[in-house]
């Protein structure tokens, strides 16, 4: 059931994981492979997670496997919504120009001849 | 006895112990191979129990769990791999167990096929309706003599109200339904009121249901 979307000021650990889903919005992602791609600990990431499905960001799924040949049960998926998407990169320019050095100028030495 | 035959006595001793040592050591190394692998789920296990009921059967049996059968089939042979990708995972979730189930608010499979079993009845009003089966108790909370609980209707329309304690659970649905008709909600038929959780105080302390309410 995908809940209302809503606007979320992004932490750099969230921006972490939203930006996974960028580079392929229609690929759905797992918990584990979060983990891996992140860096994040399951602690960490999970609630993060969870925030975003909360606000509408991103929707659960299941794995589409036979559990007796796998020997294992379906994994949940997360992708991410469609309003997510641009509001993602949104937030992630916003986080990026936040974050981006300050340009240094260059300042030209005056000798005492002039030049 | 001649010292040939001493000797081969004491050699064939020593094979058949040195086959014997390194069979005991596979059972032994694959029994515990075995354990290892409970040591994670009992972990996520821990962190279940922070959960309440429902939030257990769409958190920790559809993600938690599954990730974690995952992890460790993953790691196939590497018995220590396993268990430290698998305690790592675990411990992570233990620590954020609660945080997690605060944020979550998904519909439980119960709910969902409560969900699909639809009454079928569009009310020219444009009002829902609730049938039988229908409506469901959601969390309560406790408040002196009085319990608060939240209405969860087919179409996911929510009211709250507040139900005294010393009532019997038919007095309680009738008052539901009374209460249900003057939040907005229409009734098809008396429905049966399914207790989902166990009810919780507003700061995340524990309850209990009255007897006379226990299915």
């Amino acid at each position: 059931m995908e809940q209302p979307f809503q606007d979320l000021e992004l932490t750099p650990k969230m921006a972490d994981i939203i930006k996974v889903f960028l580079e392929d919005p229609q690929r759905p992602r797992y918990g584990f492979e979060l983990m891996r791609l992140t860096g994040q600990p399951s602690g960490s990431l999970y609630p993060n997670l969870a925030k975003f499905e909360q606000a509408g960001w991103l929707t659960g799924g299941k794995e589409r496997i036979d559990p007796r040949a796998a020997g294992r049960p379906p994994r949940r998926n997360y992708r991410i919504t469609g309003a997510a998407v641009s509001a993602a990169r949104c937030q992630l320019a916003k986080l990026s120009e936040r974050f981006r050095p300050p340009t240094v100028v260059q300042r030209r030495l005056v000798t005492e001849g002039g030049i | 006895m001649t010292g040939w035959a001493l000797g081969g006595l004491i050699l064939f001793g020593s094979l058949a112990g040195t086959m014997l040592f390194a069979a005991l050591g596979d059972l032994v190394s694959e029994e515990i191979r075995g354990w290892l692998d409970q040591v994670p789920r009992g972990l996520l296990h821990l962190a279940a129990m922070q959960l309440d009921p429902v939030k257990r059967e769409t958190v920790y049996n559809d993600e938690w769990l599954p990730e974690l059968c995952y992890i460790l089939r993953g790691a196939d042979s590497r018995p220590i791999t396993r268990l430290v990708r698998g305690a790592n995972f675990a411990v992570g979730i233990v620590m954020s167990a609660r945080r997690i189930a605060r944020r979550l608010n998904r519909a439980s499979a119960t709910q969902r096929a409560a969900t699909a079993e639809r009454s079928g009845l569009d009310p020219p009003n444009g009002r829902h309706l609730l049938g039988r089966d229908l409506l469901q108790l959601g969390m309560a909370t406790r408040m002196g003599n009085h319990v608060r609980v939240r209405l969860t209707s087919v179409d996911g329309d929510e009211a709250e109200l507040d139900v005294p304690l010393d009532r019997s659970l038919d007095d309680v649905l009738k008052q539901v339904m009374k209460s249900a008709g003057r939040s907005g909600f229409q009734t098809a038929s008396t429905p049966t009121v399914k207790l989902l959780v166990e009810p919780s105080q507003i700061d995340g302390r524990r309850g209990r249901w009255p007897r006379r309410w226990r299915a």
